[in-house]
């Protein structure tokens, strides 16, 4: 201290100031810091990217800035203006890590970040939208189209069969609390399906245009100091702050268009007509539909595609100001978003409200806090289910009209009976409504112990309630009616409060740097719900169940815990060595007495080759070579609070009230723990015009934790409210293997023009290596309801579809005779067993494990992984004087879709279901010999009475079809889960394609403006796809756990046609 | 300076040491309900414990009851090409996973409540209600087996699931063959007899209701020896079923309701008729509910969209079993059962939408009643339908939801045990005079038929349909067939091919007055071949991927591993 006064008082002679700019566009920058090099003493340029300061004689200054190349000038007395230069290769960026930050340069671990650039290149209005193919190693996946819905985001494969294998969000420090987000969990019961994931997304409650930053923490030596919560990955959120200087408003502004662009292809009026008068014709016992007569008077019908999709509208609106004094710095943003779904009868909007602030108390404390609010409302529709608007749009027939003559909306009936709601009246009448508030914010001191030791303190909270209600109004809808209407609400209240204490302490010991954290921490989180629900209001006009009749509330409430210690120690040799162990130790209310502690260890280390003196005879080839390996553990404790226990739960019966168990109890439950290595390589190379980062990685989570999988024997199986649980343990082994590419090209760099490209590429492979049970145990997913879909086996990928192998179509009797074996005795029917015209299935086992020549159950194997080998983002940025284009594709490549949707689509089974144009191809029966006259006995003496009744004397006339012959109640099970339905979901997209226009200085000066971008953006544009359905984007499964890339009606994604304006001033 | 240094290390230090008590702090069993170790403290309790199986656990098995109980018999009608209609199941069927669900969730709580009672009960729970709820477990427990074995043949015991689970043997086990599944079925209702009291509360399970279950027990296990080619049914166990079955009947002190239609009323849910039952309520949790209405009612019969049974009805072969003809607009009317089991053209139900003076089955009316009629058979369903939210209201005090009724499913009836009575009796014999028997079956059907004159000898054509017309569409009448497959294959499989279980053609033109005359309406008949029945129903696929050894031959079970 004596000394740095000492010097305070002799020196700063000289008057140096000037204005720092961007070599790139040549505004001015703010926040530049200006240091006298050796020292700590230094300034930071203001809002107009000046500065002014005292040196000394001999002085170096050194100007730097995040993402900007570092630059150093001898002092002297007057004007020193900078340009500073963007830093391709980022080496010097600092970045956030776990309970701190880092330079980019000093890490070991596996970490990809995405900048507001990326961000801003495409339009999105959640969070999780803004990862699909920016990072690799993370997948990407829009859960659905609705707006304001989820992304299914997988770090590095899938981890668990967990419901919850999405990544730990953690936004300024404060870890986003992703509750439970079922539609049951909601109160919205089984509207939006009955999967444990929904559509609606936790993160939508998150303002993204306040976002500057996230960091995606991959390898376990990242995410260890997230211990029992790292084990799917961890994504630091760093919002905006303010620099010192005057006020700066901003404006962000974009309204848009959607629609979707694709329509199936299914049969239209006139082809429907014909296609009812040829299944009445041949299939049995039904009669042909007068009004069907004479197809070709008949026109197009109702397209009930157009029907259900729209053109949707869309804005958002942020408003941000920020600046800030020496002592306190301020953001404080507004934000508004409006978005109407493509689908009828859904609509999202959130008003949002941030503000960030730090205060320097004093020299040595600083204060900070950051806090936001947000509050959305959503209408919500059910789409990917049986009962989902799409499918009963699609099976809805073109004869029926929309509306009836006198404007109601009419049932698609059947001979006068409703056999299906119209699906425009379900989806405008029926109200599925979610209302949520979300407080998330941290209040922190930072104090500067001494020098280089810091001690964070923070409260962190995150608050979250939501309202819902499902109201099903009094209709009549043609035949179709409900006479009776009821109202449920649910309102749940949500809290976490976390405390956070970390020391950190940084020190330079000549060539070796150092830094040391410890920090302990605590938290909690609890829940509440009330609901309640009646039947018989007075009639649609208010919504209160009060005014019902039979009125039934519920209520709930629990908590959890968890207590933490945590440490982490780096080191850095001369830049050219790098260490660091990460240790975590974690307590949680999760876990019984039994295993309730854990501790996480993990550890990395790098090493600059470049730094190194042999290398310098290629550093100018190869600027930048670093070589990363690292170790480490994480965990997972997602799994519903006391499964260590047996509960009791009520039950309402005819005798009273009842009590029961709920679930098989475990007390030995633990943690999921996993562990990874990871290898990675940085290089920067040809004049810094390549960046390319490979990472490898090996993980292996132990102990996943999972309801055991029980034969039906156990009681454990069938309706979730009457079976008993069965115990939750760690009952598997899951590995996932990857490389990860990352590499980026400066093309093109002159003032005028520049042409950057980033790609990324991800490969997974992904293996159940082991389950609890006997070697038959396996992980089942189910369609609809109780129908098999996936099989994840031992040795195999997650999530395979599961099914029978297809043959072709059997083309007449012989064909069925000399193929394995189906059901019956010899006889064949028409109506009651296999036929011409019926899929072969081939024979692929038996209860021995080898083929019987009989198809059965036994004959279901593996149809397909819907898990991609490689999904890619491709990023072009063109900048030409002030238009700047960017053009991004993304996709996946070698994962199947299971067609869910196209089961019922091309089943044939019901003439009063619309069905794909692929049926007009069906195969259809001929007779052999057309000479033979009918009624006719045939050699046993059995009376025939027409030739397709023949079996001897019929065969498929159009024997290449793939298509099955019509037939009510499809006696073969040609609609089986079958490879039928397995379609390449591979697919690339032209993502985003934005241009933009910044207007000229000169001109925005006049108008005291100092940056006007506009721009046009189209996203979704075109998908390259063999995929039939409407959107090869499936992900998760709302339907049920543990099935991936099932298309049952998913929401598509839809087109967005939109125009938008950033403005600063 | 160095004395601020100091100052702040202490506090960094007392800040990072303020770790919390952290066993109390981490220590959260369940907080807004029990657990099992606070449970079970009072006679209460423990019998609110056991109320759940008297529904809950069965909900899955509602749809599964009436395809399996009374599609495959031949009574109810689904469409000629239903699977159950004809034979064509298949082991990915979706109403035999969740019947067996059902039925295995029943046999594991009744195995935890026995348990927790025996490990949990607190020291204020009298012997008499410990005694009380685990023979009421016991007795549902053999009820679930008693369907087991008769619809899947062999299936695994399954004693004590936690102990399987603890052992990790659960995929290891092996299906014991139906003979010991009655054994077993044999001791679990011997065990739970002497725990019962001979009355309980009203609806409950009683002694009785345990010894009438003995007695259908043993009646379908006298036939049993594995070989299914015409022989006799073993003579003791067909005594033990008339030794139990009487003790029900002459000690039981219940008697017949006097009105057939009444038991099946939801203001009778409690009847001294109904010894066995599962007892339904309008809940806020699902599964608390019956939903049966929802699938055998006529579309729209209640005011919730949400029925959708227009198209079930009741086979002709039923029809014409009671002497009714569906083509012809007039009724006979000698049973009173037909009325109170199916619904015909013309009839007038008083007891259902009594709002609105009584429903009337008439086709002509169905704009004005908003009904969808459209059976092919011309019939509907009566049993297990509550009528609309006003019959609600009448009968039980509370109004219906959305698939939910309170009605009671009876499961076991005094008029059964009479029946089981005169078969055992019956045995072996061609014909029986034997007057107690006559008694038995006499009263049963006097209650029904009009002007009935007692019958003085019965044979077995005659219990046989006797119990058809009895206990139709009760999810019953199919076992009958499985019961006589036991010993002669052929007969019962040959009874089933002989049923019509065709449609008629044009009837909804004649109903509807758009046909002059009934000559165009006609039977469109159609039946199954006798060597498409099977009398056992597939295993669901999902059990037999897991556990290889249900594909494989029965093991016989070790009885000394059950302690009784």
């Amino acid at each position: 201290m004596l000394l740095t006064g000492f010097g305070t008082i002799c020196a700063q002679s000289l008057s140096v100031s000037g204005v720092v700019t961007d070599a790139g566009d040549g505004s001015p920058i703010p926040g530049v810091s200006v240091l006298i090099k050796g020292s700590v003493k230094g300034t930071m340029t203001d809002a107009n990217g000046k500065y002014a300061m005292k040196v000394n004689q001999g002085n170096t200054l050194v100007f730097s800035f995040i993402g900007m190349d570092k630059q150093e000038f001898s002092a002297r007395a007057g004007v020193l203006n900078v340009q500073m230069k963007s830093d391709a290769t980022m080496l010097s960026e600092v970045v956030a890590i776990g309970y701190g930050t880092s330079r980019r340069s000093d890490l070991s671990g596996a970490s990809s970040s995405i900048t507001t650039e990326k961000l801003k290149a495409s339009v999105i209005t959640n969070i999780d939208q803004a990862l699909q193919g920016r990072a690799a190693g993370v997948t990407a996946v829009y859960t659905s189209g609705q707006p304001g819905s989820s992304v299914s985001i997988r770090v590095r494969g899938q981890n668990t069969i967990n419901a919850n294998a999405e990544p730990l969000y953690v936004i300024d420090g404060v870890p986003v609390q992703m509750i439970g987000h079922s539609g049951s969990s909601f109160g919205l019961g089984d509207a939006l399906g009955n999967g444990a994931t929904s559509t609606v997304s936790p993160l939508s409650t998150i303002n993204p245009a306040d976002i500057i930053n996230m960091e995606i923490l991959k390898d376990a030596s990242a995410t260890a100091i997230y211990g029992s919560q790292g084990s799917n990955g961890v994504i630091l959120i760093t919002t905006k702050h303010g620099q010192k200087g005057e006020a700066q408003f901003s404006y962000e502004g974009l309204y848009g268009t959607q629609r979707q662009a694709r329509r199936l292809d299914v049969l239209n009026l006139k082809q429907f007509a014909e296609y009812s008068n040829e299944m009445a014709a041949e299939t049995a016992g039904r009669e042909g539909r007068v009004e069907f007569l004479d197809p070709s008077l008949l026109g197009t019908g109702t397209n009930w595609q157009d029907a259900v999709f729209q053109l949707a509208p869309m804005q958002t609106h942020t408003v941000t100001a920020s600046g800030g004094s020496d002592a306190v710095h301020y953001m404080v943003s507004g934000s508004y978003m409006d978005q109407a779904g493509t689908v009828v009868g859904t609509t999202f909007n959130r008003v949002s409200f941030r503000t960030n602030m730090d205060a320097q108390l004093k020299k040595w404390l600083k204060l900070g806090l950051n806090l936001s609010y947000a509050k959305t409302a959503e209408r919500l529709g059910l789409a990917d289910s049986d009962e989902g608007i799409i499918n009963t749009a699609l099976l809805s027939t073109p004869d029926v009209p929309i509306y009836d003559m006198y404007g109601n909306y009419t049932s698609v009936s059947r001979q006068d009976v409703a056999s299906r709601i119209n699906p425009i009246a379900k989806a405008l009448d029926e109200d599925n409504l979610l209302n949520r508030n979300k407080l998330i914010g941290n209040i922190f001191l930072e104090a500067t112990l001494i020098p280089g030791m810091v001690l964070h303190s923070e409260f962190a909270t995150d608050l979250n309630g939501s309202q819902a209600e499902r109201f099903r109004p009094i209709a009549k809808y043609g035949s179709w009616s409900r006479t009776i209407n009821s109202d449920v609400w649910q309102f749940n209240d949500n809290y976490f409060w976390q405390v956070k204490n970390y020391l950190t302490y940084n020190k330079n010991l000549g060539l070796n740097k150092m830094t040391l954290m410890l920090g302990q921490e605590t938290s909690e989180g609890g829940w509440k719900y009330l609901s309640g629900a009646s039947t018989g209001l007075p009639d649609n006009s208010i919504h209160n169940p009060q005014l019902g009749s039979d009125f039934v509330t519920g209520s709930g409430f629990g908590s959890n815990s968890m207590v933490s210690a945590f440490a982490r120690g780096s080191w850095n040799y001369n830049d050219k060595y790098f260490a660091t162990y990460t240790f975590r130790m974690d307590g949680s209310s999760n876990f019984g007495p039994e295993n309730r502690w854990a501790p996480f260890h993990s550890m990395a280390a790098s090493w600059r080759l470049s730094n190194e003196d042999f290398w310098s005879s290629i550093i100018d080839q190869v600027s930048n070579a670093k070589l990363r390996i690292g170790w480490g553990q994480t965990g997972n404790q997602n799994i519903a609070a006391y499964s260590w226990g047996a509960a009791i739960s009520k039950m309402e019966t005819g005798l009273g009230q009842g009590y029961r168990q709920s679930n098989i109890a475990n007390p030995y439950i633990q943690w999921e723990t996993q562990e990874q290595v990871n290898l990675g390589l940085d290089l920067t190379f040809l004049d810094k015009r390549f960046d390319l980062v490979v990472d490898m990685y090996d993980k292996v989570s132990k102990n996943m934790l999972m309801p055991l999988q029980l034969p039906s024997y156990m009681g454990t199986r069938g309706n979730v409210s009457s079976a008993l649980g069965a115990p939750n343990g760690n009952y598997g082994t899951i590995q996932n293997k990857g490389l990860e590419i990352t590499l980026t090209s400066h093309n093109y760099t002159t003032k005028d023009f520049s042409w950057d490209t980033d790609l990324q590429l991800s490969f997974n492979q992904n293996k159940l290596v082991a389950l609890d049970g006997t070697d038959n145990a396996a992980i089942e997913g189910y369609g609809q309801w109780t129908d098999v879909v996936s099989r994840t086996e031992i040795g195999q990928p997650l999530y395979n579809f599961y099914g029978y192998v297809t043959d072709g179509i059997y083309q007449d009797l012989a064909d069925i005779q000399n193929s394995p074996a189906v059901r019956g005795d010899g006889k064949y029917s028409r109506t009651g067993t296999v036929y011409p015209g019926d899929i072969k299935f081939k024979d692929i086992s038996g209860p021995n494990g080898i083929p019987d020549n009989k198809i059965d159950e036994y004959d279901r194997t593996n149809i397909g992984s819907p898990m991609p080998k490689v999904t890619f983002g491709f990023n072009n940025s063109i900048r030409y004087k002030n238009f700047d284009l960017n053009i991004f594709m993304s996709g996946s490549y070698g994962n199947k879709v299971y067609n869910y949707m196209a089961m019922n689509l091309s089943s044939q089974k019901s003439i009063w279901n619309n069905q794909l144009a692929v049926v007009n191809n069906r195969a259809k029966l001929e007779p052999i010999d057309g000479s033979i006259v009918y009624p006719y006995v045939n050699s046993t003496g059995e009376t025939i009475n027409n030739w397709f009744d023949d079996i001897d004397n019929v065969r498929v006339s159009n024997p290449g079809t793939k298509t099955p012959r019509a037939i009510q109640q499809d006696p073969n099970g040609n609609t089986r889960i079958s490879d039928r339905y397995i379609e390449d979901g591979s697919y690339l997209r032209i993502k985003n394609i934005a241009l933009g226009y910044t207007l000229p200085n000169a001109i925005l000066k006049k108008c005291h403006i100092q940056t006007l971008r506009v721009y046009a953006n189209i996203q979704n544009l075109y998908t390259l796809t063999k995929y039939t359905g409407f959107d090869p984007e499936i992900g998760v499964s709302t339907a049920s756990t543990n099935v991936y890339g099932l298309d049952n009606g998913r929401y598509p994604s839809p087109q967005v046609y939109s125009f938008g304006v950033n403005l600063t001033f | 300076m160095k004395n601020r240094i100091i100052k702040n290390l202490a506090i960094a230090t007392l800040m990072l040491s303020s770790l919390t008590s952290c066993q109390d702090f981490l220590n959260r069993p369940t907080e807004d309900s029990y657990t099992i170790d606070g449970f079970y403290k009072t006679d209460e309790q423990c019998f609110q414990s056991v109320n759940t199986i008297y529904n809950s656990p069965w909900y899955d098995f509602q749809r599964g009851f009436i395809k399996i109980g009374d599609v495959l018999a031949g009574n109810v009608y689904y469409g000629t090409d239903n699977v159950y209609q004809s034979f064509v199941l298949k082991s990915n069927d979706a109403d035999i996973a969740n019947a067996s669900a059902s039925l295995w969730s029943v046999n594991a709580y009744c195995n935890g409540i026995v348990e927790n009672i025996d490990l949990k009960a607190g020291p204020n729970v009298t012997l008499a209600t410990k005694n009380t709820v685990k023979g009421e477990a016991l007795t549902w427990k053999a009820m679930a087996y008693f369907y087991l074995v008769r619809c899947f043949g062999a299936v695994p015991i399954i004693h004590n699931n936690a102990a399987l689970i603890s052992s990790n043997t659960y995929n290891n086990v092996y299906k014991a063959p139906e003979s010991d599944v009655y054994t077993y079925i044999v001791k679990t209702l011997e065990k739970a007899i002497p725990m019962l009291p001979e009355t309980n509360a009203p609806g409950r399970i009683d002694r009785y209701s345990a010894y009438g279950l003995l007695a259908k027990v043993y009646l379908a296990k006298s036939g049993l020896d594995g070989d299914t080619i015409a022989h006799t049914r073993s003579q003791a166990d067909l005594d033990k079923a008339a030794e139990y079955a009487a003790k029900v009947i002459d000690e039981s002190g219940r008697k017949l309701m006097p009105v057939y239609s009444d038991i099946f009323r939801l203001a009778n849910n409690f009847s001294e008729e109904s010894l066995i039952a599962w007892h339904w309520t309008v809940g806020a949790q699902w599964t608390s509910q019956n939903t049966f209405q929802s699938d055998l009612a006529l579309n729209n019969f209640s005011e919730f969209a949400d029925t959708w049974g227009t198209w079930v009805g009741l086979t002709i072969d039923l029809e014409q079993a009671f002497g009714e003809n569906a083509s012809s607009l007039t009724r006979v009317n000698t049973d009173a059962r037909r009325k109170a089991t199916m619904m015909m053209q013309g009839d007038h139900y008083e007891y259902f939408w009594q709002d609105k003076g009584g429903f009337d089955y008439d086709w002509t009316k169905a704009t004005a009643q908003g009904i969808t009629y459209g059976s092919p058979t011309g019939s509907n369903l009566v049993k297990n339908i509550v009528g609309d939210n006003y019959d609600h209201q009448q009968g039980s005090g509370m109004g219906m939801a959305r698939m939910a009724t309170a009605l009671s499913t009876h499961l076991l009836r005094l008029a059964d045990v009479y029946l089981i009575y005169a078969e055992a009796v019956l045995g072996n014999n061609a014909s029986t005079s034997n007057s107690k028997a006559l008694k038995a079956l006499n009263d049963v059907r006097a209650r029904s038929i009009k002007n009935y004159v007692p019958v003085t000898s019965f044979n077995f054509d005659d219990i046989f349909k006797e119990r058809r017309l009895e206990l139709a569409c009760e999810g019953d009448n199919w076992f009958d067939y499985v019961r006589l497959s036991y010993y002669d294959r052929a007969a019962a499989a040959n009874r089933l091919a002989a049923q019509e279980r065709g449609y008629w053609n044009n009837l909804d033109g004649w109903y509807k007055g758009v046909l002059a005359n009934n000559s165009t309406v006609t039977i469109g008949t159609w039946k199954v071949n006798a060597s498409d029945v099977e009398f056992r129903i597939p295993f669901p696929d999902t059990d037999l991927a897991m556990n290889p050894h249900l594909s494989q031959d029965p093991v016989p079970f070790n009885f000394s591993t059950i302690g009784y």
